[in-house]
Protein backbone atom coordinates (compact mmCIF):
# COMPACT_ATOMS: atom_id res chain seq x y z
CA UNK A 1 0.00 0.00 0.00
CA UNK A 2 1.61 3.27 -1.13
CA UNK A 3 1.90 5.93 1.55
CA UNK A 4 3.04 9.50 1.13
CA UNK A 5 6.44 10.05 2.71
CA UNK A 6 5.16 13.07 4.64
CA UNK A 7 2.87 10.89 6.74
CA UNK A 8 4.02 10.51 10.33
CA UNK A 9 5.14 7.03 11.28
CA UNK A 10 4.72 5.69 14.81
CA UNK A 11 6.55 2.76 16.30
CA UNK A 12 4.52 0.46 18.53
CA UNK A 13 6.46 -1.91 20.73
CA UNK A 14 4.87 -5.15 21.96
CA UNK A 15 5.43 -6.72 25.39
CA UNK A 16 8.00 -9.11 23.90
CA UNK A 17 10.02 -6.27 22.39
CA UNK A 18 8.95 -6.47 18.76
CA UNK A 19 8.58 -3.14 16.93
CA UNK A 20 5.80 -2.31 14.49
CA UNK A 21 6.00 0.76 12.24
CA UNK A 22 2.56 2.11 11.41
CA UNK A 23 1.20 5.36 9.99
CA UNK A 24 -0.19 7.80 12.52
CA UNK A 25 -3.61 7.36 10.93
CA UNK A 26 -3.61 3.62 11.64
CA UNK A 27 -2.29 4.15 15.18
CA UNK A 28 -5.07 6.66 15.83
CA UNK A 29 -7.67 3.91 15.37
CA UNK A 30 -6.67 2.95 18.90
CA UNK A 31 -8.29 5.56 21.14
CA UNK A 32 -5.71 4.89 23.85
CA UNK A 33 -2.87 5.77 21.44
CA UNK A 34 -4.82 8.70 19.97
CA UNK A 35 -5.10 10.17 23.46
CA UNK A 36 -1.35 9.70 24.01
CA UNK A 37 -0.60 11.46 20.70
CA UNK A 38 -2.91 14.32 21.56
CA UNK A 39 -1.30 14.77 24.97
CA UNK A 40 2.22 14.67 23.52
CA UNK A 41 2.42 15.31 19.77
CA UNK A 42 6.17 14.55 19.37
CA UNK A 43 5.90 11.02 20.68
CA UNK A 44 6.93 8.46 18.01
CA UNK A 45 7.71 5.37 20.04
CA UNK A 46 4.97 3.78 22.14
CA UNK A 47 5.62 0.74 24.34
CA UNK A 48 2.56 -1.48 24.82
CA UNK A 49 3.52 -3.75 27.73
CA UNK A 50 0.09 -5.46 27.81
CA UNK A 51 0.02 -6.70 24.21
CA UNK A 52 2.10 -9.53 22.75
CA UNK A 53 3.56 -9.27 19.23
CA UNK A 54 1.22 -11.82 17.62
CA UNK A 55 -1.88 -10.08 19.02
CA UNK A 56 -0.53 -6.59 18.24
CA UNK A 57 0.10 -7.58 14.63
CA UNK A 58 -3.53 -8.72 14.39
CA UNK A 59 -4.84 -5.47 15.92
CA UNK A 60 -2.72 -3.51 13.41
CA UNK A 61 -4.01 -5.67 10.56
CA UNK A 62 -7.58 -4.89 11.64
CA UNK A 63 -6.92 -1.14 11.94
CA UNK A 64 -5.15 -1.00 8.53
CA UNK A 65 -8.01 -2.78 6.81
CA UNK A 66 -10.60 -0.44 8.33
CA UNK A 67 -8.59 2.71 7.61
CA UNK A 68 -8.10 1.56 4.00
CA UNK A 69 -11.84 0.89 3.62
CA UNK A 70 -12.72 4.32 5.01
CA UNK A 71 -10.17 6.01 2.72
CA UNK A 72 -11.49 4.16 -0.31
CA UNK A 73 -15.06 5.22 0.50
CA UNK A 74 -13.97 8.84 0.98
CA UNK A 75 -12.02 8.82 -2.32
CA UNK A 76 -15.04 7.45 -4.20
CA UNK A 77 -17.29 10.08 -2.68
CA UNK A 78 -14.84 12.84 -3.67
CA UNK A 79 -14.52 11.46 -7.22
CA UNK A 80 -18.21 11.16 -7.98
CA UNK A 81 -19.35 14.09 -5.91
CA UNK A 82 -21.66 11.85 -3.97
CA UNK A 83 -21.45 8.29 -2.80
CA UNK A 84 -23.48 5.79 -4.74
CA UNK A 85 -25.61 3.70 -2.45
CA UNK A 86 -25.04 0.29 -4.11
CA UNK A 87 -21.26 0.77 -4.13
CA UNK A 88 -21.27 1.79 -0.46
CA UNK A 89 -23.45 -1.20 0.42
CA UNK A 90 -21.05 -3.52 -1.42
CA UNK A 91 -18.03 -1.99 0.33
CA UNK A 92 -19.77 -2.48 3.68
CA UNK A 93 -20.54 -6.07 2.83
CA UNK A 94 -16.93 -6.69 1.77
CA UNK A 95 -15.68 -5.27 5.05
CA UNK A 96 -18.17 -7.43 6.97
CA UNK A 97 -16.91 -10.49 5.11
CA UNK A 98 -13.35 -9.49 5.97
CA UNK A 99 -14.30 -9.10 9.64
CA UNK A 100 -15.95 -12.49 9.61
CA UNK A 101 -12.87 -14.15 8.14
CA UNK A 102 -10.68 -12.23 10.60
CA UNK A 103 -12.69 -13.76 13.48
CA UNK A 104 -11.84 -17.28 12.37
CA UNK A 105 -9.50 -17.75 15.36
CA UNK A 106 -9.27 -20.08 18.36
CA UNK A 107 -10.83 -18.99 21.67
CA UNK A 108 -7.46 -18.09 23.24
CA UNK A 109 -6.65 -15.67 20.45
CA UNK A 110 -10.21 -14.36 20.65
CA UNK A 111 -9.90 -13.65 24.40
CA UNK A 112 -6.48 -12.02 23.89
CA UNK A 113 -7.94 -9.86 21.12
CA UNK A 114 -10.81 -8.82 23.45
CA UNK A 115 -8.25 -7.82 26.09
CA UNK A 116 -6.11 -5.91 23.57
CA UNK A 117 -9.12 -4.18 21.97
CA UNK A 118 -10.28 -3.22 25.46
CA UNK A 119 -6.84 -1.93 26.52
CA UNK A 120 -6.12 -0.08 23.26
CA UNK A 121 -9.76 1.03 23.05
CA UNK A 122 -10.45 0.00 19.44
CA UNK A 123 -14.24 0.16 19.61
CA UNK A 124 -14.93 -1.59 16.28
CA UNK A 125 -12.65 -4.50 17.16
CA UNK A 126 -14.06 -4.73 20.69
CA UNK A 127 -17.63 -4.89 19.35
CA UNK A 128 -16.60 -7.52 16.80
CA UNK A 129 -14.77 -9.73 19.30
CA UNK A 130 -17.35 -9.64 22.09
CA UNK A 131 -20.11 -10.36 19.55
CA UNK A 132 -18.06 -13.37 18.38
CA UNK A 133 -17.69 -14.55 21.97
CA UNK A 134 -21.45 -14.08 22.56
CA UNK A 135 -22.21 -16.14 19.44
CA UNK A 136 -20.17 -19.00 20.90
CA UNK A 137 -22.36 -18.94 24.04
CA UNK A 138 -25.78 -18.34 22.47
CA UNK A 139 -28.08 -21.36 22.42
CA UNK A 140 -25.45 -23.66 23.96
CA UNK A 141 -25.78 -25.85 27.04
CA UNK A 142 -23.50 -25.07 30.01
CA UNK A 143 -21.51 -28.22 29.22
CA UNK A 144 -20.90 -27.09 25.63
CA UNK A 145 -19.84 -23.60 26.78
CA UNK A 146 -17.42 -25.04 29.34
CA UNK A 147 -15.89 -27.22 26.64
CA UNK A 148 -15.58 -24.36 24.13
CA UNK A 149 -13.86 -22.01 26.56
CA UNK A 150 -12.09 -24.64 28.72
CA UNK A 151 -13.95 -23.44 31.82
CA UNK A 152 -13.29 -25.61 34.86
CA UNK A 153 -16.53 -26.30 36.73
CA UNK A 154 -15.61 -25.60 40.37
CA UNK A 155 -19.21 -25.84 41.62
CA UNK A 156 -20.26 -28.88 43.61
CA UNK A 157 -23.19 -30.93 42.31
CA UNK A 158 -25.36 -29.56 45.13
CA UNK A 159 -24.41 -25.97 44.32
CA UNK A 160 -25.15 -26.47 40.64
CA UNK A 161 -28.52 -28.07 41.41
CA UNK A 162 -29.39 -25.17 43.70
CA UNK A 163 -28.57 -22.58 41.02
CA UNK A 164 -30.57 -24.46 38.41
CA UNK A 165 -33.58 -24.73 40.71
CA UNK A 166 -33.60 -20.93 41.17
CA UNK A 167 -34.12 -20.30 37.43
CA UNK A 168 -35.38 -23.61 36.01
CA UNK A 169 -36.92 -21.90 32.97
CA UNK A 170 -33.46 -20.88 31.72
CA UNK A 171 -32.34 -24.51 31.51
CA UNK A 172 -35.38 -26.11 29.94
CA UNK A 173 -34.37 -25.79 26.31
CA UNK A 174 -30.68 -26.52 26.47
CA UNK A 175 -30.81 -29.82 28.34
CA UNK B 1 -1.35 -22.25 26.63
CA UNK B 2 -3.67 -25.12 25.79
CA UNK B 3 -6.51 -25.93 28.18
CA UNK B 4 -6.43 -22.59 30.00
CA UNK B 5 -9.65 -20.74 30.79
CA UNK B 6 -9.01 -17.29 29.30
CA UNK B 7 -12.56 -15.98 29.07
CA UNK B 8 -13.18 -16.15 32.84
CA UNK B 9 -10.06 -14.00 33.32
CA UNK B 10 -11.45 -11.10 31.27
CA UNK B 11 -12.33 -7.89 33.15
CA UNK B 12 -15.77 -8.13 34.75
CA UNK B 13 -17.28 -5.29 32.70
CA UNK B 14 -16.12 -6.98 29.47
CA UNK B 15 -17.76 -10.23 30.48
CA UNK B 16 -20.97 -8.36 31.29
CA UNK B 17 -20.80 -6.74 27.82
CA UNK B 18 -20.66 -10.22 26.30
CA UNK B 19 -23.68 -11.35 28.36
CA UNK B 20 -25.62 -8.23 27.40
CA UNK B 21 -25.49 -9.36 23.75
CA UNK B 22 -27.31 -12.59 24.63
CA UNK B 23 -31.01 -13.30 25.12
CA UNK B 24 -31.68 -13.16 28.87
CA UNK B 25 -32.16 -16.96 29.17
CA UNK B 26 -28.69 -17.59 27.70
CA UNK B 27 -27.19 -15.02 30.06
CA UNK B 28 -28.88 -16.57 33.12
CA UNK B 29 -27.73 -20.04 32.03
CA UNK B 30 -24.07 -19.01 32.38
CA UNK B 31 -24.61 -18.91 36.17
CA UNK B 32 -23.81 -22.64 36.42
CA UNK B 33 -20.54 -22.52 34.44
CA UNK B 34 -18.35 -21.92 37.50
CA UNK B 35 -18.05 -19.79 40.65
CA UNK B 36 -16.72 -16.80 38.73
CA UNK B 37 -19.78 -16.85 36.44
CA UNK B 38 -22.25 -17.48 39.26
CA UNK B 39 -23.49 -13.91 39.76
CA UNK B 40 -22.15 -12.27 36.62
CA UNK B 41 -25.53 -11.94 34.88
CA UNK B 42 -26.96 -10.03 37.85
CA UNK B 43 -24.74 -7.11 36.76
CA UNK B 44 -26.63 -6.78 33.46
CA UNK B 45 -27.93 -3.24 32.85
CA UNK B 46 -31.32 -4.45 31.61
CA UNK B 47 -33.04 -7.04 29.46
CA UNK B 48 -35.81 -7.89 27.05
CA UNK B 49 -38.54 -10.29 28.15
CA UNK B 50 -41.09 -11.88 25.88
CA UNK B 51 -44.20 -13.18 27.62
CA UNK B 52 -46.32 -13.80 24.55
CA UNK B 53 -47.52 -17.39 24.16
CA UNK B 54 -45.02 -19.87 22.69
CA UNK B 55 -42.36 -17.15 22.51
CA UNK B 56 -39.46 -18.11 24.65
CA UNK B 57 -38.35 -19.74 27.84
CA UNK B 58 -39.42 -16.97 30.26
CA UNK B 59 -43.17 -17.41 29.73
CA UNK B 60 -44.40 -16.55 33.22
CA UNK B 61 -44.40 -13.10 34.83
CA UNK B 62 -42.98 -14.66 38.03
CA UNK B 63 -39.77 -15.30 36.08
CA UNK B 64 -39.52 -11.65 35.01
CA UNK B 65 -40.08 -10.71 38.64
CA UNK B 66 -37.24 -13.02 39.67
CA UNK B 67 -34.85 -11.55 37.08
CA UNK B 68 -35.70 -7.98 38.09
CA UNK B 69 -35.24 -8.79 41.77
CA UNK B 70 -31.89 -10.48 41.09
CA UNK B 71 -30.40 -7.65 39.01
CA UNK B 72 -28.26 -5.47 41.20
CA UNK B 73 -29.06 -2.34 39.22
CA UNK B 74 -29.07 0.33 38.05
CA UNK B 75 -31.47 -0.98 35.41
CA UNK B 76 -30.91 1.12 32.30
CA UNK B 77 -33.24 -0.58 29.84
CA UNK B 78 -36.31 -2.74 30.13
CA UNK B 79 -38.37 -4.09 27.29
CA UNK B 80 -41.42 -6.32 27.64
CA UNK B 81 -43.60 -8.04 25.08
CA UNK B 82 -46.74 -9.46 26.54
CA UNK B 83 -50.29 -10.45 25.98
CA UNK B 84 -51.25 -10.66 29.61
CA UNK B 85 -54.21 -12.66 30.74
CA UNK B 86 -56.34 -13.03 33.85
CA UNK B 87 -54.84 -11.56 36.99
CA UNK B 88 -51.41 -11.09 35.44
CA UNK B 89 -51.82 -7.41 34.44
CA UNK B 90 -51.09 -6.61 38.08
CA UNK B 91 -47.52 -7.70 37.47
CA UNK B 92 -46.81 -4.87 35.08
CA UNK B 93 -47.19 -2.21 37.78
CA UNK B 94 -45.08 -4.36 40.08
CA UNK B 95 -42.31 -4.59 37.44
CA UNK B 96 -42.26 -0.82 36.96
CA UNK B 97 -42.11 -0.21 40.72
CA UNK B 98 -39.21 -2.68 41.06
CA UNK B 99 -37.30 -0.96 38.24
CA UNK B 100 -37.98 2.41 39.83
CA UNK B 101 -36.39 1.20 43.09
CA UNK B 102 -33.22 0.21 41.20
CA UNK B 103 -33.01 3.65 39.53
CA UNK B 104 -31.32 4.66 36.29
CA UNK B 105 -33.94 3.64 33.69
CA UNK B 106 -33.19 5.24 30.29
CA UNK B 107 -35.15 3.09 27.83
CA UNK B 108 -38.62 1.68 28.47
CA UNK B 109 -40.54 -0.40 25.95
CA UNK B 110 -43.86 -2.10 26.80
CA UNK B 111 -45.79 -3.83 24.03
CA UNK B 112 -49.01 -5.23 25.46
CA UNK B 113 -51.08 -6.50 22.58
CA UNK B 114 -54.57 -7.85 23.09
CA UNK B 115 -55.51 -6.39 26.42
CA UNK B 116 -55.41 -2.86 27.76
CA UNK B 117 -53.47 -2.86 31.01
CA UNK B 118 -53.64 0.07 33.41
CA UNK B 119 -50.38 1.27 34.96
CA UNK B 120 -49.05 4.36 36.64
CA UNK B 121 -45.69 5.33 35.25
CA UNK B 122 -43.28 5.99 38.14
CA UNK B 123 -41.17 9.15 38.01
CA UNK B 124 -38.20 7.71 36.07
CA UNK B 125 -35.95 10.76 36.24
CA UNK B 126 -33.36 9.58 33.71
CA UNK B 127 -35.80 8.25 31.10
CA UNK B 128 -34.67 9.03 27.53
CA UNK B 129 -36.84 6.82 25.38
CA UNK B 130 -40.45 5.63 25.87
CA UNK B 131 -42.15 3.19 23.52
CA UNK B 132 -45.55 1.93 24.73
CA UNK B 133 -48.40 0.19 22.99
CA UNK B 134 -51.85 -1.03 24.03
CA UNK B 135 -51.72 0.28 27.54
CA UNK B 136 -53.60 2.70 29.80
CA UNK B 137 -51.14 4.99 31.55
CA UNK B 138 -51.32 7.71 34.16
CA UNK B 139 -48.51 9.87 35.52
CA UNK B 140 -47.54 10.68 39.12
CA UNK B 141 -49.46 13.58 40.69
CA UNK B 142 -46.33 15.73 41.06
CA UNK B 143 -45.24 15.05 37.46
CA UNK B 144 -43.56 17.88 35.60
CA UNK B 145 -41.85 16.17 32.66
CA UNK B 146 -39.08 13.67 32.01
CA UNK B 147 -36.15 16.06 31.72
CA UNK B 148 -33.97 13.69 29.67
CA UNK B 149 -36.69 12.33 27.38
CA UNK B 150 -35.85 12.61 23.67
CA UNK B 151 -38.18 10.06 22.08
CA UNK B 152 -41.84 9.47 22.90
CA UNK B 153 -43.82 6.81 21.09
CA UNK B 154 -47.34 5.95 22.21
CA UNK B 155 -49.29 3.49 20.08
CA UNK B 156 -52.93 2.85 20.98
CA UNK B 157 -52.28 4.25 24.42
CA UNK B 158 -55.07 5.58 26.61
CA UNK B 159 -53.93 8.63 28.56
CA UNK B 160 -55.76 11.64 29.99
CA UNK B 161 -55.58 15.04 28.29
CA UNK B 162 -53.82 16.52 31.31
CA UNK B 163 -51.20 13.76 31.47
CA UNK B 164 -50.29 13.72 27.79
CA UNK B 165 -50.13 17.51 27.72
CA UNK B 166 -47.84 17.70 30.77
CA UNK B 167 -45.69 14.93 29.26
CA UNK B 168 -45.21 16.98 26.08
CA UNK B 169 -44.84 20.32 27.88
CA UNK B 170 -42.47 19.12 30.60
CA UNK B 171 -40.10 17.08 28.44
CA UNK B 172 -38.21 19.87 26.70
CA UNK B 173 -35.53 17.64 25.13
CA UNK B 174 -38.04 15.76 22.96
CA UNK B 175 -36.82 15.39 19.37
CA UNK B 176 -39.29 12.75 18.23
CA UNK B 177 -42.98 12.31 19.08
CA UNK B 178 -45.19 9.56 17.65
CA UNK B 179 -48.73 9.53 18.96
CA UNK B 180 -51.65 7.29 18.28
CA UNK B 181 -53.83 7.86 21.31
CA UNK B 182 -57.08 6.24 22.31
CA UNK B 183 -59.33 8.66 24.05
CA UNK B 184 -62.95 7.68 23.91
CA UNK B 185 -64.34 9.61 26.83
CA UNK B 186 -63.88 13.20 25.73
CA UNK B 187 -62.42 15.25 22.91
CA UNK B 188 -58.66 15.63 23.10
CA UNK B 189 -56.89 18.84 22.21
CA UNK B 190 -53.09 18.94 22.28
CA UNK B 191 -50.62 21.74 21.78
CA UNK B 192 -46.99 21.19 20.88
CA UNK B 193 -44.48 23.65 22.28
CA UNK B 194 -41.25 21.73 21.77
CA UNK B 195 -37.99 23.63 21.23
CA UNK B 196 -36.00 20.61 19.94
CA UNK B 197 -38.73 18.63 18.18
CA UNK B 198 -37.67 17.39 14.73
CA UNK B 199 -40.12 14.63 13.99
CA UNK B 200 -43.84 14.50 14.72
CA UNK B 201 -46.18 11.70 13.72
CA UNK B 202 -49.77 12.17 14.75
CA UNK B 203 -52.45 9.61 14.05
CA UNK B 204 -56.13 10.37 14.35
CA UNK B 205 -58.42 7.43 14.62
CA UNK B 206 -62.07 7.52 15.47
CA UNK B 207 -61.57 9.99 18.29
CA UNK B 208 -62.16 13.70 18.24
CA UNK B 209 -58.55 14.80 18.46
CA UNK B 210 -57.00 18.17 17.71
CA UNK B 211 -53.35 19.00 17.53
CA UNK B 212 -51.81 22.44 17.25
CA UNK B 213 -48.13 23.25 16.88
CA UNK B 214 -47.52 26.39 18.96
CA UNK B 215 -43.77 26.37 18.57
CA UNK B 216 -41.41 23.78 17.14
CA UNK B 217 -38.57 25.68 15.45
CA UNK B 218 -36.50 22.55 14.68
CA UNK B 219 -39.29 20.51 13.11
CA UNK B 220 -38.34 18.77 9.86
CA UNK B 221 -40.99 16.21 9.29
CA UNK B 222 -44.64 15.85 10.21
CA UNK B 223 -46.86 12.96 9.36
CA UNK B 224 -50.57 13.38 9.92
CA UNK B 225 -52.77 10.36 9.50
CA UNK B 226 -56.52 10.21 9.87
CA UNK B 227 -58.60 7.18 9.17
CA UNK B 228 -62.02 8.34 10.18
CA UNK B 229 -64.09 7.11 7.27
CA UNK B 230 -64.04 3.48 8.27
CA UNK B 231 -65.04 4.20 11.83
CA UNK B 232 -67.56 7.03 11.63
CA UNK B 233 -70.25 6.56 9.04
CA UNK B 234 -72.30 9.59 10.12
CA UNK B 235 -71.53 12.66 8.07
CA UNK B 236 -71.68 15.24 10.88
CA UNK B 237 -68.97 13.33 12.78
CA UNK B 238 -66.87 13.24 9.68
CA UNK B 239 -67.18 17.00 9.37
CA UNK B 240 -65.95 17.59 12.90
CA UNK B 241 -62.97 15.24 12.60
CA UNK B 242 -62.17 16.61 9.17
CA UNK B 243 -62.16 20.09 10.59
CA UNK B 244 -59.89 19.02 13.42
CA UNK B 245 -57.46 17.53 10.94
CA UNK B 246 -57.49 20.67 8.85
CA UNK B 247 -56.91 22.85 11.88
CA UNK B 248 -53.84 20.75 12.61
CA UNK B 249 -52.56 21.24 9.10
CA UNK B 250 -53.13 24.99 9.28
CA UNK B 251 -50.57 25.23 12.05
CA UNK B 252 -47.69 23.53 10.27
CA UNK B 253 -46.99 26.11 7.60
CA UNK B 254 -43.23 25.95 8.20
CA UNK B 255 -42.94 22.19 7.82
CA UNK B 256 -40.74 21.09 4.92
CA UNK B 257 -41.81 17.45 4.59
CA UNK B 258 -45.46 16.62 5.02
CA UNK B 259 -46.97 13.20 4.65
CA UNK B 260 -50.73 12.78 4.57
CA UNK B 261 -52.60 9.58 4.15
CA UNK B 262 -55.35 8.91 1.71
CA UNK B 263 -58.39 9.24 3.98
CA UNK B 264 -57.35 12.66 5.17
CA UNK B 265 -56.90 13.84 1.60
CA UNK B 266 -60.36 12.55 0.82
CA UNK B 267 -61.80 14.69 3.58
CA UNK B 268 -59.97 17.70 2.23
CA UNK B 269 -61.16 17.11 -1.30
CA UNK B 270 -64.68 16.47 -0.13
CA UNK B 271 -64.89 19.84 1.58
CA UNK B 272 -63.07 21.63 -1.21
CA UNK B 273 -60.11 22.59 0.90
CA UNK B 274 -57.31 21.75 -1.54
CA UNK B 275 -56.42 25.41 -2.02
CA UNK B 276 -56.35 25.81 1.72
CA UNK B 277 -53.87 22.94 2.02
CA UNK B 278 -51.61 24.37 -0.68
CA UNK B 279 -51.36 27.82 0.85
CA UNK B 280 -50.91 26.32 4.32
CA UNK B 281 -47.86 24.31 3.36
CA UNK B 282 -46.09 26.88 1.22
CA UNK B 283 -42.69 25.98 2.69
CA UNK B 284 -43.07 22.31 1.92
CA UNK B 285 -40.32 20.66 -0.11
CA UNK B 286 -42.19 17.41 -0.36
CA UNK B 287 -45.81 16.46 0.17
CA UNK B 288 -46.47 12.78 0.11
CA UNK B 289 -49.88 11.20 0.10
CA UNK B 290 -50.33 7.54 0.88
CA UNK B 291 -53.30 5.29 0.54
CA UNK B 292 -53.97 2.29 2.73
Amino acid sequence: MARSSTENMITLMSSDGEEFMVTEKVARECTTIRNMLEDDCVITNIPLPNVTSDILSMVIEYCMEHVAAAEKAAAETAEKGSSSAPAAAKANKDLEEWDKAFMNVDVYTLCDLILAANYLNVSGLLDLTIQTAANLIKGKSPEQIRKTFHIQNDLSLEEEEKIRSQTPWAFEKSE
Amino acid sequence: MAGADRISALPEETMVSILSLLPIADAVRTSVLSHSWRHLWTLLPGFHADLSPRSGPIRRPENVDRILSSLRGPIRHFSLNCSLLGSQPLYLQHFLDLIFQKEGLCILSLQCSGLLVRVQLPYFYSLENIDLSWIIISLPSDFCGFKQLTSLKLHRVDISQQDIQSLIDGSKKLTSIQLCIRHYKQPLSLTFNCPLLRYLRFNFRDEDVQGRIVSAPCIESTHVTACTVRYIPRLEDLVSVGAASLKFIADIAHVSHLSLNFCLLMIIVEFDCTNFLLCTTKNAISIKSTSF
